[in-house]
C-alpha cells in the first residue's frame, strides 16, 4: 500500500471539496465557511505531514525512491541533503505546494475579519488543487522500479548509495535561496487573492488598505530571494555571472516588476482615490505572472535556451500548468468586466506638477521594462512561423532598452519625492533642490572626468543617477530622526542609483586577462602580481569527488590577497571534465575574481591525437603522412619487458608512394591504471616515436584515439610540468551592485505597519517636503 | 481624460513597434551551418560532435577547435575562444553561437545539451547491489 501516493490523491479531493465549498459559501451563514474552513485546515495539516514524511526519507537515505536516488547520496553534508528537496523538479512542486498551503492558512485570519473568505480561501483551495494535480502526475514517492523500467529492477530493490547531488547545485546557496524564493512567490498570491475579493464585494479601496502591507512583505522577500540568486550566480560560473537575462531569472524577475509597480500605484489610490482599475489588473498580474514564470520553467519549452530549466516535465505537466494559467487569468478578468461598470469613475486630475503624475509615469516605466522582458522572455516559444526562425533574445536586446528606461525613472524619481500630492508650486519646488542639483552636477562632473567617459548614454546615466543619489540620501538623513517609518521610499531609490552606479561601474570598467601559469613563478598582469603556489586537495573524506582548491596570490602595492579557484572532479560525470568554482576576494572597491580555465600537462614535444584511419602530416617532416590503422589488444602481442601488459598501435606511414607498416608498443600498467611511452626509432630525421596515451571513447570503443609523440633524445621526459591557465578579472565597484540590493530590499521592508481600514479617509496630507 | 488616454496608447504602441524591431535586428536565431554561412551575423546552430575528427585545446591562445555536423549533415570546424567545455565528450549536442570566417565557424558560446541529468539510466554500480533486506513501502 502506497500510503504516501494515496496521501497525495485524498489531498487533492480534499482541496477540490473545498474550493467547491468555498464558492458555495460566498453570501451564505457563516456555517458553510466553517465547513469549508475545516477542510482548508485538514489540507493544511496534509501538506505539512507529507512534507515531513519526504523530508524523512531524504535525511534517511531510502534510495528505494526515485527522486531520493536521483538527486542525493550518503556523502552530503546534512544541510546539503535537506536541501535535495527541492532539487528536483518533483521536490520543488512539493516546496511550492508547502508553502501556498501556509500562505492561505496564514491569511484566513485576516480573510475572515475583512469577510473575504469565500473568495481568498477559495482561491487559495483552488491552487492547492492545481498543486496536487501536479503533484499526481509529478510524484516525488515515485519508487526506483518505477522511474527507471527499462532496468527491469526487482520491486523493493533498494540500491546501496544515491547518484548524489549535481555538483553545480552543491553549494550553500542551495540552502537558502530557492525556499526564499518559494516564499517570496506564494506571498504574490496575496495581492491577487485580496484584490479579486475587493473586486467581487465591490469594495474598491478596503482591499488597498488591507493588502499593502503583505504586498510590501512579498514584494521584499521575493526581491531578496532574487538577489540571493544572482549572489549564488556571481559565486558560481554556471550561471553566466550576476545577472545573464536568462529565462528563468526573467520568469523571476516579471512577477517582481510588477508587483514593485504595484506598490506605487496602491500609494496613488490610497492618496488620490484614483487608478482603481489599475491596481486591480497589477494585482492580477503579480501571480499570474507567478504562474506564467512557473509555465516557462517547468513545462520544458525553454529547455533549450536556458542553463536553469529542469528537464523536460512531459506533455501533461504542460498542460496542467497552462491550465492552471489560464484558469487564474480568466477568472480574475471575467470578474473586471462583470464589476468595470460599478467601479467608480474618479475625476482625477494628475496635475503635471503633482506627484502622482510622476509616480504613475515611473510605474509605466517599471512596466515598460517588463513588457521588454516579457518580450525577450517568450520568444523561442512563438512559433517560427510567426518570426520567420525561432529567434532567441540576446543580452544587448535588454541592455539596448532597460538602460535609457532606467534613466528615466531615475530622473523621474528624483523629482517626485519632493513632488507634493495633487499641485506643488514650481518657484518653491525648485528653490529647495537647487543645492542638491548643484551637488549632484558638480559629482558627476568629476566622475565623468576621472573615469574618462566620453560615451552620451552614460553621462546621462552618471547624472541621473547622482541626482536621485543626492536627492534621496538627501531626504534619507532628514528624515532618519523624525520619521524612520517613511525612509523606505528613500532607501528603495537610493539602493537602485547605487544598483545602477554598480553596473555602470562594470560596464566601464571591468577588465579581464588570459593568464597561463607555472607553478611558483610570478606573473604580473594588469598592474598584479600573481603567482600559482600550489594546489590543495579538499573534502578528501568524500568518496565522491576530488576537489582542488589552487592557491593563488594574487598583489598590489604591498597588499596581497590569496584566491583559490577550484576544479572538481566529480562521480556525477564519472570524474570526466571537472567543474570549476572561481576564485574571489570581494571588496568594497574591486572585487579580484579568478576563473580556472585550464589545467594541463605541458606536453614540450610534437604530438599527433590520432582518430583511425585519418592521415596526419607528421609534424617534424610534413612530406610524411602517418595513419592509425588499428589497435593490438595485448594478447597478440608477447610479454611486457615491463611487467605489464604490451598495447599496440599499428601505424602506416607514407611519403609520396612509398609506403610502410610499423607497430608502435606502450606498456600499461593494469594496477596504476597508466600508460608508459615505449620510444622506437622512426627512421626519419633522427627522431623517435612513442605511443603515449590512449584517448578512450567510452561509447564506442573503436573510436578512441591514439597520441603520438615525437623525439629526438633516448628517453625524454614529455609529461612536464602542470600549467595553469587561469582567467584574471578585476570588477571595480562590484560592491555597490550587493549594497543596491540590499537597500531596495530595505525599502520595502520599512514601511511595513498594520493596516488602518477607514472608509470615509480624506485625501492624504502627506505634503511633507 | 479621453486625449489623455489616446495619446497613452500612441505612445505605447510605438514604445511596442520599436522594441520587437529591436528585437528582431539584436536576436539570435537558430538555424543550420548552410544558412549561418549566408548570413554576416550571429546565429545559433544545433550541432553534434565529430568524434572522428580532431579536436584541440590550444593553451597559449586559450581556444578550443572541434568538429560539429548540424542537423542537415554538414561538418564545420569550431572555433570557440575558451577551454573545452566540462561534459563536453557526454553531451548530447551543442548549441554553438557565432558567426563564419571564411570555412571556420568562430565561436563565442557553446551551450550544451547534457542528457536530462541521466534520467532514466542507472548508475551501472548501483544496480547490482543485493538488497535481502530490501524495505517494504509503507
Amino acid at each position: 500500500m502506497k500510503y504516501d501516493v494515496i496521501t497525495i490523491y485524498i489531498l487533492f479531493f480534499l482541496s477540490l471539496i473545498a474550493t467547491i465549498l468555498y464558492i458555495v459559501s460566498y453570501k451564505r451563514e457563516n456555517r458553510v465557511k466553517d465547513l469549508a474552513g475545516m477542510f482548508y485546515w485538514l489540507i493544511t495539516l496534509g501538506t505539512v505531514g507529507i512534507s515531513a514524511y519526504f523530508l524523512i526519507i531524504i535525511m534517511n537515505h531510502d534510495f528505494q525512491y526515485a527522486y531520493v536516488y536521483s538527486y542525493s547520496n550518503t556523502e552530503l553534508s546534512q544541510m546539503m541533503l535537506m536541501s535535495t528537496f527541492y532539487a528536483g523538479q518533483e521536490g520543488s512542486i512539493m516546496l511550492w505546494t508547502l508553502m501556498l498551503a501556509l500562505t492561505g492558512f496564514i491569511v484566513m485570519p485576516y480573510a475572515k475579519k475583512y469577510n473575504y473568505e469565500s473568495v481568498v480561501m477559495g482561491l487559495y483551495s483552488l491552487i492547492m488543487t492545481f498543486l496536487f494535480m501536479l503533484l499526481i502526475v509529478k510524484s516525488p514517492f515515485e519508487r526506483i522500479w518505477e522511474a527507471f523500467s527499462a532496468e527491469n529492477l526487482p520491486v523493493g530493490f533498494m540500491p546501496e548509495n544515491g547518484r548524489g547531488l549535481n555538483p553545480v547545485l552543491e553549494n550553500y546557496w542551495m540552502a537558502i535561496h530557492p525556499p526564499i524564493l518559494f516564499a517570496g512567490y506564494s506571498l504574490l498570491s496575496i495581492p491577487f487573492t485580496f484584490a479579486l475579493a475587493g473586486l467581487i464585494k465591490k469594495e474598491f479601496h478596503n482591499w488597498i488598505n488591507i493588502a499593502t502591507p503583505w504586498t510590501l512583505f512579498s514584494t521584499a522577500l521575493f526581491g531578496l530571494g532574487i538577489s540571493l540568486g544572482s549572489f549564488w550566480a556571481y559565486e558560481s560560473l554556471s550561471f553566466g555571472g550576476f545577472w545573464a537575462w536568462d529565462p528563468v531569472e526573467n520568469a523571476s524577475f516579471l512577477p517582481w516588476l510588477v508587483a514593485v509597480a504595484l506598490v506605487h500605484t496602491m500609494k496613488v489610490q490610497k492618496a488620490t482615490k484614483g487608478l482603481v482599475k489599475t491596481n486591480y489588473i497589477l494585482a492580477f498580474f503579480t501571480f499570474t505572472l507567478v504562474l506564467y514564470a512557473t509555465f516557462l520553467t517547468r513545462s520544458g519549452v525553454l529547455s533549450d535556451s536556458s542553463v536553469h530549466s529542469f528537464a523536460e516535465a512531459g506533455e501533461t505537466v504542460h498542460y496542467i500548468l497552462l491550465l492552471f494559467l489560464l484558469s487564474f487569468l480568466g477568472i480574475a478578468f471575467t470578474f473586471l468586466l462583470v464589476r468595470l461598470k460599478d467601479i467608480p469613475k474618479v475625476k482625477v486630475n494628475f496635475n503635471a506638477t503633482s506627484r502622482e503624475f510622476y509616480l504613475s509615469l515611473g510605474t509605466l516605466l517599471v512596466l515598460a521594462i517588463a513588457v521588454i522582458t516579457i518580450i525577450g522572455t517568450s520568444a523561442p516559444i512563438i512559433p517560427s512561423f510567426l518570426f520567420g526562425e525561432i529567434k532567441a533574445a540576446t543580452p544587448e536586446f535588454y541592455n539596448e532598452w532597460t538602460l535609457p528606461i532606467v534613466i528615466l525613472i531615475m530622473l523621474l524619481n528624483s523629482f517626485s519625492v519632493y513632488l507634493n500630492w495633487r499641485k506643488t508650486e514650481i518657484g518653491s519646488f525648485f528653490g529647495k533642490i537647487t543645492i542638491q542639483i548643484i551637488i549632484a552636477a558638480l559629482l558627476s562632473i568629476a566622475i565623468i572626468i576621472l573615469a574618462g567617459i566620453s560615451d552620451f548614454k552614460m553621462i546621462v546615466l552618471v547624472f541621473s543617477a547622482l541626482l536621485s543619489l543626492v536627492l534621496n540620501g538627501w531626504l534619507f538623513i532628514k528624515k532618519i530622526k523624525s520619521k524612520p517609518k517613511g525612509l523606505g521610499a528613500y532607501a528603495g531609490h537610493l539602493g537602485l542609483t547605487l544598483f545602477m552606479l554598480g553596473v555602470l561601474s562594470l560596464a566601464l570598467n571591468a577588465r579581464k586577462e588570459v593568464v597561463v601559469l607555472d607553478q611558483n613563478q610570478t606573473k604580473k598582469v594588469m598592474g598584479y602580481d600573481i603567482t600559482w603556489i600550489g594546489k590543495e586537495q579538499v573534502q578528501i573524506e568524500k568518496k565522491d569527488r576530488q576537489k582542488f582548491e589552487y592557491v593563488i596570490n594574487v598583489a598590489k602595492d604591498g597588499a596581497t590577497w590569496t584566491l583559490r579557484p577550484i576544479f572538481l572532479y566529480s562521480a556525477f560525470n564519472n570524474f570526466e571534465a571537472p567543474f570549476p568554482e572561481p576564485g574571489i576576494n570581494n571588496s568594497l572597491i574591486s572585487d579580484l575574481y579568478i576563473v580556472p580555465v585550464n589545467i594541463g600537462s605541458k606536453i614540450n614535444v610534437p604530438t599527433i591525437t590520432a582518430s583511425k584511419l585519418v592521415p596526419y602530416p607528421l609534424p617534424i617532416d610534413s612530406s610524411y603522412t602517418l595513419k592509425y590503422k588499428a589497435f593490438k589488444m595485448p594478447e597478440q602481442n608477447g610479454n611486457d619487458p615491463h611487467g605489464g601488459m604490451l598495447l599496440g598501435a599499428i601505424i602506416e606511414l607514407s611519403k609520396g608512394d612509398s609506403v610502410r607498416t610499423d607497430t608502435i608498443f606502450a606498456s600499461f600498467d593494469p594496477n596504476s591504471q597508466g600508460l608508459m611511452a615505449m620510444w622506437t626509432d622512426l627512421g626519419i630525421g633522427g627522431y623517435k616515436i612513442a605511443f603515449y596515451n590512449l584517448v578512450i571513447d567510452r561509447e564506442n570503443m573503436s573510436n578512441s584515439q591514439v597520441e603520438f609523440a615525437f623525439s629526438k633524445e633516448d628517453n625524454p621526459d614529455i609529461q612536464g610540468t602542470e600549467q595553469l591557465v587561469i582567467e584574471f578579472n578585476i570588477k571595480p565597484f562590484m560592491s555597490l551592485v550587493w549594497l543596491g540590493f540590499i537597500l531596495m530590499i530595505a525599502g520595502f521592508f520599512i514601511p511595513i505597519r498594520k493596516p488602518v481600514i477607514a472608509e470615509n479617509k480624506p485625501v492624504a496630507q502627506e505634503n511633507e517636503n | 481624460m479621453k486625449k489623455r488616454y489616446i495619446i497613452g496608447i500612441a505612445a505605447a504602441v510605438v514604445f511596442l513597434v520599436m522594441a520587437l524591431l529591436s528585437f528582431d535586428k539584436t536576436s539570435l536565431e537558430y538555424t543550420d551551418f548552410s544558412n549561418a554561412q549566408k548570413k554576416d551575423k550571429k546565429v545559433q546552430v544545433k550541432c553534434y560532435w565529430v568524434k572522428e575528427k580532431p579536436n584541440d585545446y590550444d593553451t597559449d591562445n586559450n581556444t578550443f577547435t572541434f568538429f560539429g555536423k548540424d542537423d542537415n549533415g554538414k561538418v564545420t570546424r569550431i572555433i570557440y575562444s575558451g577551454a573545452k567545455p566540462e561534459n563536453f565528450e557526454i553531451a548530447l549536442s551543442f548549441v554553438v553561437t557565432g558567426k563564419y570566417e571564411g570555412e571556420d565557424f568562430v565561436a563565442s558560446d557553446i551551450l550544451m545539451k547534457c542528457p536530462s541529468k541521466y534520467e532514466g539510466k542507472m548508475n551501472e554500480a548501483d544496480k547490482h547491489y543485493e538488497a535481502n533486506n530490501a524495505k517494504k513501502s509503507i
